[in-house]
C-alpha cells in the first residue's frame, strides 16, 4: 500500500464501472471502509468474485443473496458468516487466509493494535477488506473510504411506478489526495454515469426526482 | 436366469409418516395426503377413495376431500423409515436391492429352496414384516425385476403372485405401457396407437434404439421380459461402524466430543484401510434414558476424524427444537455410534480434491469457523423463489449441499420487480408511515390506501418526509393455511435524502422490510 505507482498484483479486479473509483483497482492486504452502501460494498467485492476469487461476508445478515449475485458475486464461492459476534476479528482472520475480498461490519470501533494485527493477517494472502463503518475511523487508518454523497431514483412517483434505476454519487478519500467523486447508476447492476446523464432523469416517460443530501 | 422376488408396501410415503413422522397421532382411517411443490405426492387408501389423486394441486385435492390432512412429503423420512425393513428382509434373505423406498427386491433361488418354494418364501416375508407393523405388502415373483414388479402390484395385500419362469414376457404383455414409467414416451406410444407392453415389444429393437435411443431400448427389453439391469445388492452392514459408550454416562458436550476422538479415529482408518472414504455418515447418540437421537451429516468431500467430532460435538449442541437431536442436557449420554452412509473410493475423489469440489484450503477455513462458532454460523446464500425479499433467500449451512427452499422457477405472481434489495431484514424491523396531517396511513380491505404518505420512519429514525411512493401491492399468500396465511400490502418508499425502503404493511401495523441500499 506504500507507493504511488500500482503495480497490477497488488491490486484485486474491479467491476469496469468502478475502474473510476478506484482507479487500478483495491489494493491487496488492506482495508476500505464503505459508508451506508451494502450495495457499493458487495460491488466492490464482486470484481474478485466474478475472477473466480472466493469471498466472505462477515456480520452482515441482512446480505440480500438476490442483489449480491445481480451485481456479480458468486453466490456459490462466497463464505457467509452472519453473527460472528464478539468473534469476528478471529473469523476475518481465518478467512483472510482463502479469500481474496471480505465485506464485513465490525461490531464496535476497532482498536489500533486490532487493526494492525488483523492488517498484518491480510498482507499475508493479499487480501482486502471492505469494512462497513456509518463514520470514518471506526476502522484505524483505512487505506481510504467510499460514500454514497447523492442518491436518486427513477421509475416512481405518487403512488405509482415502481423503484428503476438509482443514479448516485460516490465519493472516495483516502491517502491519494483529493476526494473525488464518481457518477454511477447503482442499482441491479453497476454502470458508469457520465456527468451530464442527470437528465435521462427527465427523459419522456421516466418519473424522476433527485435530491442531493 | 435369476429368480426375483420383489416386495411392494403400496404408499409407502403415507405409510413412513403415520410411523415416525408427523402423521403419527392421526386415526388410522384418516385421509393423509403429502405434498411437494403444491402438489400431491401420495394419498392414503382413504384420500384416493374421495378422489384425491397423484398431481392434484391441494385446493383441488381439498375440494374433494374437505378432512384432508395435508402434511409436507420428506424424501429423507421415506428411506430412513424403510431402512429398519430391508434389514428385517435381510434376517430372511441376503442381498436386498432397494429399488426405491417401499420398494426391495431380493434373488428368491436360495430362500425359495430353503422355504420350500417361492410361494413359501414370500409369506414367510410377510409374517415377517407384519411383525414390524407392516400390515400390507405384496409380494411378486418372475424372472426379473421389472417384471416382478409388475406382478407385486397386481397381488392382493400380504399374498404373493408368481409368473412361471419363462412367461414374464407373456404376464406382461397385456399391461397398459404407462407401467414403463417414462411420460413422455409412453404419451407417444400411446399415439402411436401401441397402448400395451405386448405391442411395444413386438416392434424391432432396432427400430426402437435408433427412433428412441438407449433409454428407449432398455424400456423395449423390459417390456419383453428381459430385464438384464444389473442386480445391485445392497451391501449388507458392514464392519465400517465404529462405536463408543461412555461409562459412567458423560452429560457434556465437550466431554463427548473429546472421547469420541479416538472412536472417530478408528472409523476413518477402518475406512482407510479398504481404500475408502466416508462422505456421508449418521451420527447416533444414546442417551441414559434409552432415547437414541440419530441425524446424518454429509460432507463437500469426505470426513476426517476431525470433521467427525465437529459434528458428534455441533449434534449435541443443536436446539432440542429441531426435532432430531437432544441436546446435551436432556439426559446423560451413554454411547455413540459412526454409521457411514456413503462411502467412496479413495481415487474416486483424487479429482475432487484439485478439481470441481470447494478447495481444500477453503473447507479447512470455513470448518475451522464452524468449530468456532457452530455449524448453522457459517453458512452459504442460495437465491431462490417465493414473493418477499427474505423469502428468496435460503442460507445453507457450510458443506450441506446447496438448494433453496422454493423453486426458483415457477412464476411467483406478485414477486417485486427488479432491482432487488441490497439489504433484506429477516425479521423485518418496526416502522411507522403517516399521512399529511399525521394521521397513520392504513389500506382498506379493497387494497385502497386511506391516505398518501407523507412522511415515514424507517427502522429507529424519526419521521422524514416521502419524496416518492408506491402501492400498495396486496401479498395475500398461503390463504388456505389459516397458521401461515399472510395478508399485507408492499409500498415502496424513497425519502427525500434518496434512500429507498421496501415496507409493509398487515393490520395496520407496518415494517421495514428491506432496503435499496
Amino acid at each position: 500500500m506504500e507507493g504511488s505507482s500500482p503495480q497490477v498484483r497488488d491490486r484485486l479486479p474491479t467491476l469496469p464501472a468502478l475502474a473510476q473509483v478506484v482507479p487500478g483497482g483495491l489494493l491487496r492486504g488492506t482495508t476500505y471502509e464503505v459508508a451506508d452502501s451494502l450495495a457499493l460494498a458487495l460491488a466492490l467485492a464482486a470484481g474478485p468474485s466474478i475472477d473466480g476469487a472466493w469471498c466472505a461476508v462477515v456480520g452482515v445478515p441482512e446480505m440480500g443473496a438476490e442483489a449480491a449475485a445481480s451485481l456479480g458475486l458468486a453466490l456459490e464461492r462466497t463464505i457467509l458468516v452472519p453473527a460472528p459476534g464478539e468473534h469476528w476479528q478471529h473469523v476475518v482472520s481465518t478467512l483472510a487466509d482463502v479469500t481474496d475480498a471480505i465485506v464485513v461490519r465490525p461490531s464496535s470501533r476497532v482498536r489500533d493494535g486490532d487493526a494492525q494485527r488483523i492488517t498484518a493477517r491480510l498482507r499475508q494472502h493479499g487480501t482486502t477488506v471492505v469494512a462497513l463503518t456509518p463514520h470514518p475511523g471506526v476502522w484505524p487508518r483505512a487505506a481510504g473510504r467510499l460514500e454514497v454523497t447523492e442518491s436518486s431514483w427513477t421509475g416512481m412517483g405518487d403512488g405509482h411506478g415502481h423503484l428503476r434505476r438509482r443514479h448516485v454519487t460516490v465519493t472516495a478519500t483516502g491517502r491519494w489526495g483529493r476526494p473525488h467523486r464518481t457518477r454511477l447508476w447503482l442499482d441491479a447492476v453497476v454502470e458508469p454515469a457520465a456527468v451530464g446523464d442527470d437528465t435521462v432523469v427527465a427523459l419522456p416517460g421516466a418519473l424522476g426526482y433527485g435530491v442531493a443530501s | 436366469m435369476a429368480r426375483t422376488l420383489v416386495a411392494w408396501c403400496p404408499d409407502w410415503p403415507v405409510r413412513a409418516v403415520r410411523h415416525t413422522g408427523a402423521g403419527a397421532g392421526l386415526p388410522p382411517g384418516a385421509p393423509i395426503a403429502l405434498f411437494e411443490r403444491g402438489e400431491v405426492r401420495a394419498c392414503s387408501t382413504s384420500a384416493r377413495a374421495e378422489g384425491v389423486r397423484r398431481g392434484q394441486r391441494m385446493r383441488d385435492a381439498q375440494a374433494r376431500c374437505p378432512d384432508l390432512v395435508t402434511l409436507d412429503y420428506d424424501p429423507g423420512l421415506d428411506v430412513r423409515a424403510f431402512e429398519p425393513v430391508l434389514a428385517a428382509v435381510e434376517e430372511i434373505a441376503p442381498g436386498v436391492q432397494p429399488l426405491r423406498p417401499g420398494t426391495c427386491a431380493v434373488r428368491v433361488a436360495g430362500p425359495g429352496r430353503y422355504f420350500g418354494g417361492e410361494q413359501h418364501a414370500a409369506a414367510v416375508l410377510a409374517e415377517r414384516l407384519v411383525e414390524h407393523g407392516i400390515d400390507d405388502v405384496r409380494f411378486g415373483v418372475a424372472d426379473a425385476v421389472f417384471a416382478a414388479e409388475q406382478a407385486a402390484r397386481q397381488a392382493s395385500v400380504q399374498d404373493s403372485l408368481v409368473v412361471p419362469p419363462g412367461e414374464s414376457a407373456a404376464f406382461l404383455a397385456d399391461l397398459p405401457v404407462s407401467v414403463l414409467d417414462r411420460p413422455e414416451m409412453v404419451s407417444l406410444l400411446q399415439r402411436l396407437g401401441l397402448r400395451t407392453l405386448g405391442a411395444f415389444a413386438a416392434l424391432r429393437p432396432i427400430d426402437v434404439l435408433t427412433r428412441f435411443g438407449p433409454d428407449g431400448a432398455l424400456a423395449h427389453r423390459l417390456a419383453r421380459g428381459a430385464d438384464d439391469r444389473a442386480f445391485a445388492a445392497r451391501r449388507p452392514p458392514s464392519d465400517l461402524e465404529r462405536e463408543v459408550s461412555f461409562e459412567p454416562p458423560l452429560e457434556d458436550a465437550e466431554a463427548v466430543a473429546f472421547s469420541v476422538r479416538r472412536t472417530a479415529e478408528a472409523f476413518v482408518t477402518g475406512h482407510a484401510e479398504r481404500q475408502l472414504v466416508c462422505t456421508s455418515l449418521w451420527v447416533e447418540v444414546h442417551t441414559d434414558d434409552g432415547q437414541i437421537a440419530e441425524r446424518q451429516w454429509l460432507h463437500p468431500r469426505w470426513f476426517d476424524a476431525g470433521d467427525i467430532v465437529d459434528r458428534v460435538r455441533w449434534q449435541l449442541q443443536a436446539s432440542s427444537g429441531s426435532g432430531t437431536a437432544v441436546s446435551a442436557v436432556s439426559a446423560p449420554i451413554t454411547g455413540v455410534k459412526l454409521i457411514p452412509e456413503d462411502v467412496a473410493p479413495v481415487t474416486d475423489h483424487a479429482e475432487g480434491l484439485w478439481g470441481s469440489g470447494p478447495d481444500v484450503r477453503i473447507h479447512r477455513a470455513a470448518s475451522k469457523v464452524q468449530s468456532m462458532l457452530g455449524r448453522e454460523a457459517v453458512v452459504s446464500a442460495v437465491v431462490g423463489g417465493g414473493r418477499g425479499p427474505s423469502d428468496r433467500r435460503t442460507l445453507v449451512p457450510w458443506g450441506d449441499p446447496l438448494s433453496a427452499e422454493r423453486p426458483a422457477a415457477p412464476p411467483w405472481p406478485g414477486s417485486l420487480p427488479a432491482p432487488a434489495p441490497a439489504t433484506v431484514y429477516d425479521p423485518p424491523r418496526p416502522a411507522q408511515v403517516v399521512g399529511s396531517s399525521g394521521q397513520p396511513v392504513r389500506v382498506s380491505e379493497r387494497g385502497m390506501v386511506t391516505a398518501a404518505p407523507a412522511r415515514f420512519a424507517a427502522s429507529d429514525a424519526e419521521l422524514r418526509p416521502v419524496a416518492a411512493w408506491a402501492g400498495p401491492w396486496p401479498v395475500d399468500e398461503r390463504w388456505w393455511d389459516a397458521r401461515e396465511a399472510v395478508r399485507a400490502a408492499r409500498f415502496q418508499v424513497v425519502g427525500v435524502d434518496g434512500s429507498a425502503w421496501l415496507l409493509r404493511v398487515s393490520d395496520g401495523v407496518w415494517c421495514v422490510e428491506a432496503r435499496y441500499d
